[in-house]
């Protein structure tokens, strides 16, 4: 018997696959750096599980298979961002992320941020061995510049510069009300802006074009609501502060989207079939 | 819809409800069950291998309270925000036979300016007698850690001692009076200074590591902090004197270093150095005859960049011995928790969670020892930092996190740390623990034992077999707080042997000596005589095999001069004398 197999794959004008060649930089840096305290091991476990369960699922519900791009990247940020004691650990948070793209769905699209829904439910469940954790990326000012300079050109390539203009600033400006509030030095509050992390969560999470708005004003919303919201469970300190602000702003977009039905529109993902002939 | 895609659909749907129900559970599982900081421990131990030990400090005669007083010394580096960081490390102990009278005493630096250091010796009758005044040594000037070693060969313990702005060392006179000797160029003001002693050139003359945990440097990143001191060499030319030698350890990179642990880390009978760092990996260096080689590279990942104490020993379950790290576990927050490192195929492993002693709080000082003498280690952890719990106290942990997140031209800045007050607290009150060594791994009885009962801030933790009945006891230096010191109650089940080792070839402490014990079914176990491991503390001296229902038939001592001794192991219950060629003495006690 002769049939045909056909795999979405993305082309070089899908903005993941450059945040994948940038993806790759930044799992040079965890893995070539001690202070990182990550293996190979974990990363192909994160890949795998990742990849994997985004073909799966993708068969399963949408009854096509693909090359999973999306998958393999939403398992990197967990394996960046988390610090685990057990890779079985790192394989439930990319459970997680990817099965919230699948499961928890509404107007036909996913509700929640992968990676932050992922690790924020699995930093609340299991903290005693999950727990993101900024100081890996050891104070560098050089990854600062250099996730910055990476995240505002994919930003802009995803069309989501309005959202991380909107963090930046109205960020900036909560730190200025904590710093008079709390009475402690600014550069405290900034040192924040000033790392690593935070240029990840600002050009990279709260940018995924799925899950943030396509109109730009409800960007500059959303960005900003970020922010405050972040802003606030800080001054409260809470743990998950930013995760915790993502989560409510994507389903407080999924609300305005459903009114305003701001996310139909084209597929933001550039992908093209290949057609492989099989024997069966 | 055809069969197969009915199929998925059904198996998309039984996947969605799997998956929401796991979600609910995961969110849902801090309501019904709070993170620990403590491995739990539910099972019921055998009868030889339970342990009960003591608190007796007050009515063995100790009246101690630690005292920081730093004040000053902060004010003039700009620290003061701070203060209350800095005062919270320096509690420390020592174990030293100051009498040569075959029983130990204990000594405790008081750092607080005008407070008496306090020496007390023991009456061999589970009491002690403060004697400090008598040896001229309660009026330092604010000493954090004191360790004794014969540095003369002489008998007589000289005493180095480090304060915040130098190290001295101090000689005992004919009439058993200490008087400053020398003064070590280490060029580091320090707080607990990092520290062990051993024969570095096997010339029969102890020698000196340094390093500092320069904290008034302050860290500037989480895991990759540029302050602090490299491990610093001071060679002993004879008569206590001391220069430094800028080759041994030519690649030593400054590190925030609290302890030194020197042993045979690959089993080659070298005496190699670990050196635990806090806010940066830990540094291994080999020892290659001429000079210690600095080995990154063989160290496995970890998530631990908080090291603290390093505690070495040999476990039966590993061919070479383990070296345990001591680190800040924190659910949320620091999730790595405490190391257990074993060289194994050219790289250091951690054992620490399968064995079981991966979490204990914010661990420092830790001692192996085997307190129920059932021929396997044990091991006790000290633990807690800043506890203040008057008034509404409010955490640090957060702010801490929210520091180091940022880049280390702020985060080194003191006055963008957000400032410590009377009431912040970083940990609050934490028991220590006492893993108990099952064969299989450990199991944390401190709570079932009443270990701590008061949550003491532990720092340096010491054995000590005070009674001199073979039951060992502890003995825990607490910040700003009083000692605890536990006696050994345990009911006396397992035989036991102990050997006080006098060199003569070798330097006269037998600093460095690789002793084993074979048991009459084969086993042997393995004890090295380096007193100085762990943090904040130096502890008996003297080795002590637990024997459990075994009898030992011979006692194997490979000398740091090279000498290696096989002798017929005499009765046990008793500790025994061995000089260096010339076997075993007269009974020490």
């Amino acid at each position: 018997m002769r049939g045909s197999l056909s795999i979405a794959v993305p082309t070089w004008k899908d903005a993941r696959v450059w945040l994948a060649l940038v993806f790759v930089l930044f799992c040079y840096r965890a893995l070539s750096f001690a202070g990182f305290g990550r293996t190979r091991s974990q990363l192909l476990v994160c890949v795998a599980v990742g990849g994997v369960l985004d073909v799966i699922f993708n068969r399963l519900k949408y009854d096509r298979w693909i090359f999973p791009i999306s998958g393999i990247l939403a398992s990197i940020g967990p394996f960046l961002m988390v610090d685990s004691i057990s890779i079985r650990y790192y394989a439930l948070i990319v459970f997680l992320s990817i099965g919230s793209k699948f499961f928890f769905r509404w107007n036909g699209r996913h509700i929640f941020n992968p990676n932050n829904f992922g690790i924020l439910v699995a930093a609340i469940g299991l903290s005693g061995g999950v727990a993101p954790n900024p100081s890996r990326w050891a104070g560098s000012f050089e990854w600062t510049l250099i996730i910055f300079v990476l995240g505002a050109w994919l930003s802009w390539m995803a069309e989501r510069w309005a959202a991380s203009i909107a963090y930046y600033w109205v960020f900036f400006l909560g730190c200025l009300v904590r710093s008079a509030v709390q009475g402690v030095s600014i550069w405290f509050y900034w040192g924040t802006m000033l790392g690593p992390m935070f240029q990840l969560i600002c050009f990279f999470m709260i940018t995924d074009p799925k899950t943030s708005p396509n109109n730009r004003k409800l960007q500059l919303l959303f960005g900003g609501c970020v922010a405050l919201l972040d802003n606030l469970f800080r001054f409260y300190e809470l743990r998950l502060s930013v995760y915790l602000a993502l989560f409510v702003t994507t389903v407080l977009y999924a609300v305005v989207d459903h009114f305003t039905g701001d996310s139909k529109g084209p597929d933001p993902w550039r992908e093209k079939e290949l057609e492989f002939g099989v024997h069966a | 819809m055809n069969k197969a895609s009915a199929a998925r659909s059904a198996a998309f749907q039984v996947a969605r409800i799997c998956f929401t129900g796991l979600v609910l559970f995961l969110v849902f599982i801090p309501l019904f069950r709070k993170p620990s900081l403590y491995r739990r421990y539910d099972g019921v131990l055998d009868e030889t291998q339970r342990v009960r030990l003591t608190e007796v400090s007050r009515q063995s005669g100790i009246h101690f309270r630690h005292e920081v007083d730093i004040d000053g010394y902060l004010k003039s580096r700009d620290l003061t925000r701070l203060g209350k960081w800095f005062e919270s490390i320096s509690a420390s102990v020592s174990v030293v036979d100051i009498n040569r009278d075959g029983w130990p005493d204990i000594f405790f630096p008081s750092p607080a300016r005008g407070a008496k250091s306090r020496l007390y010796v023991n009456n061999k009758d589970g009491t002690f007698s403060e004697k400090a005044a008598d040896y001229n040594i309660a009026d330092l000037d604010s000493p954090t850690r004191a360790v004794f070693f014969d540095c003369d060969n002489s008998g007589k313990p000289a005493m180095l001692v480090f304060n915040r702005s130098s190290t001295i060392l101090y000689t005992m006179d004919r009439r058993g009076k200490y008087g400053i000797h020398e003064l070590l160029d280490t060029g580091v003001g320090e707080f607990t200074g990092g520290v062990n002693i051993l024969d570095i050139n096997k010339d029969g003359l102890l020698d000196i590591l340094v390093a500092s945990s320069g904290l008034e440097d302050l860290p500037d990143s989480m895991v990759n902090s540029d302050g602090g001191s490299p491990v610093q060499a001071f060679r002993n030319i004879g008569h206590c004197r001391f220069v430094k030698d800028d080759e041994l350890l030519a690649e030593s990179r400054p590190t925030h270093t609290h302890a030194l642990g020197v042993g045979d880390l690959r089993g080659q009978g070298r005496q190699d150095l670990w050196v635990a760092s806090d806010f940066g990996n830990d540094r291994v260096f080999f020892d290659e005859g001429e000079k210690f080689e600095d080995k990154p590279s063989v160290i496995g990942r970890t998530l631990s960049n908080t090291g603290m104490t390093a505690e070495i020993a040999h476990l039966d379950a590993f061919a070479n011995p383990v070296v345990f790290v001591g680190h800040a576990y924190q659910p949320g927050y620091f999730v790595g928790g405490n190391a257990l490192w074993t060289y194994d195929h050219g790289k250091f492993v951690d054992v620490a969670r399968p064995l079981g002693v991966d979490r204990c709080g914010w661990a420092w000082g830790a001692k192996f020892a085997d307190l129920n003498n059932d021929g396997l280690l044990d091991l006790v952890v000290a633990n807690g930092f800043i506890s203040q719990t008057t008034g509404t106290p409010h955490g640090y942990w957060f702010k801490f996190a929210t520091l180091v997140s940022g880049p280390k031209f702020l985060s080194g800045r003191p006055n963008v740390w957000p400032p410590f007050l009377d009431n912040t607290r970083f940990t609050g009150p934490q028991r220590d623990c006492v893993f108990i060594n099952t064969g299989r791994g450990f199991v944390d009885v401190a709570r079932d034992i009443g270990f701590d009962p008061y949550a003491h801030e532990g720092r340096g933790v010491a054995v000590i077999d005070f009674m001199n009945d073979g039951r060992l006891g502890m003995v825990v230096a607490n910040q700003n707080q009083e000692p605890d010191l536990y006696r050994n109650d345990t009911p006396r089940r397992g035989s036991w042997i102990g050997l006080r080792l006098i060199g003569t070839k070798s330097n006269r402490d037998a600093i460095g000596a690789a002793v084993s014990a074979v048991l009459d079914d084969g086993r042997i176990l393995k004890r090295d005589n380096y007193p100085f491991n762990g943090y904040a503390a130096q502890s008996d001296s003297r080795i002590h095999f637990g024997l459990g229902t075994h009898r030992v038939d011979k006692i194997r001592i490979r000398w740091p001069s090279g000498l290696e001794e096989t002798l017929d192991a005499p009765a046990p219950g008793k500790y025994y004398t061995v000089v260096e060629g010339r076997g075993f003495q007269d009974k020490t006690r």
